[in-house]
């Protein structure tokens, strides 16, 4: 070679250590192992079946991608081969477990952001809120000053697994950020003109008791129930006890969000639990959509459908409706009662049970569709408002 | 396409040996077309419109390597010397236009009265790398170190060569011009690129990776919640992710091309074990630096020159273009500008102090030097990395420390020590202690590496984060 610097040395070194040392045995092997691994996941991957969604991810997942030259060249094609080939790829979930153990392993307390908590609790990990984060706050902040001018209003924050069973975290984990964020927000809202409720730190005193689910990132019936009960409170409403209620055990096989994203697959189902009452089943409960209209109507404020294996989609879905579904009323026929505006993210679902004793219902996603919340209010057909919501959605 | 991506591993890369392999040893030409078209669909994959950029340069560059080779031997010195001019202000040219058109619109707008806008143009990947290695081609044949390539598709596999084609080695054409025509492949060579490809991969998915994600926390945290610490641990965190990230990326382009019977020369020699700056630049990144002296540095004289003022223009020339090739942007300018003044100050008297000093002062400063290089690098915005510099200096923190970012040390504690060890030559002894100990720990070690393997892949399916680094370059 024409250059001999100290660099090339070691290329020779290694090529001498591999013609000295390894046999023609060794070498063979080594490469009998490598191609083999990558020709047997390429067979594999062809001989089997493509899937259409994963229940241990919660995903819907890419399937083969259509050819045609403008994607080719916009890159789309190519993007959606490469995701085709990732969730398609054979025994991929033994290959996330494989390295979230590796990342547990390695001490990082857990992996892609959940931390393996003590008693067997995942706990989502937060990042300190960005500086859009905070716009994004501000945003909020000035929507509900603007909604809360003509309307009894209650802001409720409902804290996370993580913010509030910190004692189940590891001793060397930081709950900085967390608690950062909480503050950010506690900060914003504790001193206007309508009621502020920092739901974690309510629910810190309750640690103790069963709140949280352990693989999911909202709070149990138990939780929910704590928390409605704090928020009727301030509304000056009847809170109800744990005695009035019955428990039936609507799966002991949840897998929730924070198990979906953690790779630990291996960690076992747990319960969801529906805290029923007298008359739970005679309400109507319409679906609707971003408008209004009504799409869907049930008895019931349990979606059971949702629970089943083959649903594509999270069994938390089966408190009263599909936390994707834009808008949600409920009401109780041959009853007068007022009409609870909740302006909400996922976390209101298991407190509406509670709630829907003491209010009829229109649930609004704030993040989506708040220029209808502002529509009802503007029309007087609602009479108080709650905005029920966990700090990652006012931190955008 | 990207090494460290199932794409890479599980399609391409059995298809690719397969057809070559195929092809029998004699026709050396056709194995070269296989790599040939295999290249084009791994540049195109991710650049199916460039690609056509990249054949014409490769097209224009033979035309102008055989006009080149015509006029010397018909002995018009001239007519060589305009083909050569010409084949550098093309291929320059297009690598300007592509890399520096914002960057020149953007100095254009500090003059009164002009507001132009920019282009926005999109960078070819690898445009930095290829063109360096067809300007190779050309000044070589002028030179007449190598004769000019008469087959444009062995011209084509040189330069397209999907093991080096988007971040290097960058290989000089007379190093691989006798392998295009004739090279030998064996069962050795290429489990001995097995070898090699396998502990880049690792290196690239297992330690880079996962510093850059501890980096990004770091520099995802809000202004008001930095540290002195984090600050250094971040930067820290950074110098461990770019040598493992491009080392890595060398290391399996060499064993790449180990497996395909090519012989690349080594990018990296443990950098981070350097005494000296000087002896930095001689381990870190050796093909670019090796380009720049051979076809920049000694060109203008290097310090063979009568006045010492001559050989500090030289060296300003050579580091001001080191830093600008690496981005079209302040920041990398200064970083190379930063190496100029160290290089000077070693050439005219640190270096004598320094040899006398004890070994760990040598380390400290040159450490020192290259983290605050890596400073200016990484942050693209000037006032970002001026601002991270000052929080390491202990401006615009809050505290020194906090429990955040010792949480984050310890979380990390066993990576930094994989790290550490990882840029000294120790696992390199440690792997030939073992392996000369007998069969059976040959064995062990070749099973570890497939274990090895099989943690990248789960790395590569199960996190979403895999950045390269020199991708943008």
């Amino acid at each position: 070679m024409a250059n001999k610097n100290g660099a090339d040395a070691i290329v020779e070194e290694y090529l001498r250590i591999d013609k000295k040392i390894f046999s023609r045995a060794e070498n063979l092997l080594t490469v009998l192992l490598f191609l083999g691994f990558l020709f047997g996941f390429l067979v594999l991957f062809i001989l089997t079946p493509d899937r259409e969604y994963s229940k241990t991810e919660n995903k819907e997942l890419q399937t083969v991608p259509k050819f045609s030259f403008s994607e080719l060249f916009e890159g789309t094609y190519t993007d959606n081969t490469v995701d085709y080939i990732k969730d398609q790829f054979p025994a991929k979930d033994l290959f996330v477990e494989l390295n979230a153990a590796y990342s547990i392993v390695m001490g990082q307390l857990g992996n892609n952001g959940v931390i393996l908590g003590k008693d067997g609790y995942l706990l989502t990990e937060e990042n300190h809120a960005s500086s859009q984060g905070i716009e994004q706050l501000h945003r909020y902040e000035n929507l509900i000053d603007s909604l809360s001018l003509n309307i009894p209003t209650v802001v409720a924050v409902a804290g996370k697994g993580s913010q509030v069973l910190t004692d189940k975290l590891p001793v060397i984990f930081s709950t900085d950020a967390s608690e950062h964020n909480r503050l950010l927000v506690k900060n914003t809202f504790e001193d206007k003109d309508y009621l502020f409720l920092d739901l974690a730190e309510i629910l810190s005193d309750r640690r103790s008791e069963e709140i949280y689910y352990r693989t999911d990132h909202h709070w149990t019936s138990l939780g929910a129930f704590y928390g409605s009960a704090a928020i009727l409170q301030s509304l000056n409403k009847p809170t109800g006890k744990l005695e009035d209620y019955f428990v039936e055990t609507a799966t002991d096989n949840f897998r929730g969000t924070v198990f979906n994203r953690s790779g630990m697959f291996w960690k076992k189902g747990e319960k969801i639990q529906f805290f029923r009452y007298e008359g739970d089943d005679r309400y109507t409960v319409s679906f609707c959509s971003s408008s209004g209209e009504v799409l869907e109507v049930s008895n019931s404020l349990y979606n059971r459908s949702c629970l089943t294996q083959d649903y594509h989609g999270t069994a938390y879905d089966s408190f009263v409706a599909p936390v994707s579904t834009p808008v949600v009323r409920i009401e109780k026929e041959g009853q007068e009662r007022e009409t609870l505006l909740v302006l909400k993210d996922s976390f209101a679902h298991s407190a509406l049970p509670f709630l829907a004793r003491e209010y009829n219902i229109v649930t609004v996603d704030i993040r989506s569709n708040a220029g209808y919340a502002a529509k009802l209010i503007e029309e007087g057909s609602v009479d108080a408002l709650l905005v029920l919501v966990n700090s990652d959605t006012l931190l955008g | 396409m990207v090494f460290s991506s199932l794409e890479f591993l599980f399609f391409f890369l059995p298809l690719t040996t397969l057809l070559y392999f195929a092809v029998p040893a004699r026709y050396i030409r056709a194995r070269n077309v296989v790599l040939l078209l295999f290249s084009l669909v791994f540049y195109g994959w991710g650049e199916p419109l460039y690609v056509f950029i990249m054949v014409a340069s490769v097209i224009f560059s033979y035309f102008f390597g055989f006009m080149v080779e015509k006029c010397k031997h018909g002995g018009n010195k001239k007519g060589a010397k305009g083909f050569l001019i010409l084949a550098v202000f093309v291929n320059l040219g297009l690598l300007g236009f592509f890399k520096y058109t914002d960057f020149l619109i953007s100095l254009l707008n500090f003059l009164p009265g002009v507001s132009l806008k920019p282009l926005g143009i999109e960078l070819p990947v690898g445009i930095s790398f290829y063109t360096f290695q067809i300007l190779s081609y050309v000044i070589d044949v002028y030179k007449g170190d190598t004769a000019a390539q008469k087959n444009v598709l062995s011209l084509g596999t040189y330069v397209t060569l999907f093991p080096q084609l988007i971040a290097g080695p960058i290989v000089r054409y007379r190093d691989v011009d006798d392998q295009l025509s004739g090279r030998s492949h064996s069962l050795m060579l290429f489990s001995s690129g097995v070898r090699t490809f396998v502990s880049g991969l690792g290196k690239k998915v297992l330690l880079a990776n996962a510093a850059g994600s501890a980096f990004d926390a770091l520099v995802a945290l809000p202004e008001g919640r930095r540290t002195v610490l984090g600050a250094w641990l971040g930067i820290l965190f950074f110098t461990f992710q770019i040598y493992f990230d491009f080392s890595g990326y060398s290391d399996m382009a060499i064993g790449l091309g180990k497996m395909f019977g090519f012989r690349f020369l080594e990018n990296f020699n443990y950098p981070y074990i350097s005494r000296s700056v000087t002896e930095f630049w001689r381990r870190w990144h050796i093909s670019l630096s090796t380009w720049f002296k051979e076809y920049v540095y000694i060109p203008l004289g290097g310090s063979r020159v009568d006045k010492r003022w001559k050989l500090y223009r030289n060296l300003l020339i050579v580091w001001f273009l080191t830093g600008l090739w690496h981005g079209a942007s302040w920041n990398f300018i200064l970083w190379g500008l930063l190496f100029f003044v160290f290089l000077v100050m070693e050439k005219t008297f640190l270096l004598k102090a320094l040899n006398k000093a004890p070994a760990f002062v040598g380390h400290v400063y040159t450490m020192t030097v290259v983290i605050f290089g890596w400073v200016l690098f990484n942050f693209t915005n000037l006032r970002e990395g001026l601002s991270w510099a000052g929080n390491m200096l202990g401006v615009g923190v809050y505290a020194f420390a906090d429990k955040y970012v010792f949480s984050l040390f310890l979380r990390n504690i066993l990576l930094i020590a994989a790290l550490t060890i990882g840029s000294t030559p120790l696992p390199k002894k440690l792997y030939r202690k073992c392996v000369e100990r007998g069969k059976s720990f040959r064995i062990v070690w070749t099973f570890l590496s497939a274990l090895l393997l099989a943690l990248c892949v789960a790395s590569i399916v199960g996190s979403d984060f895999n950045p390269f680094l020199y991708y943008r370059f």
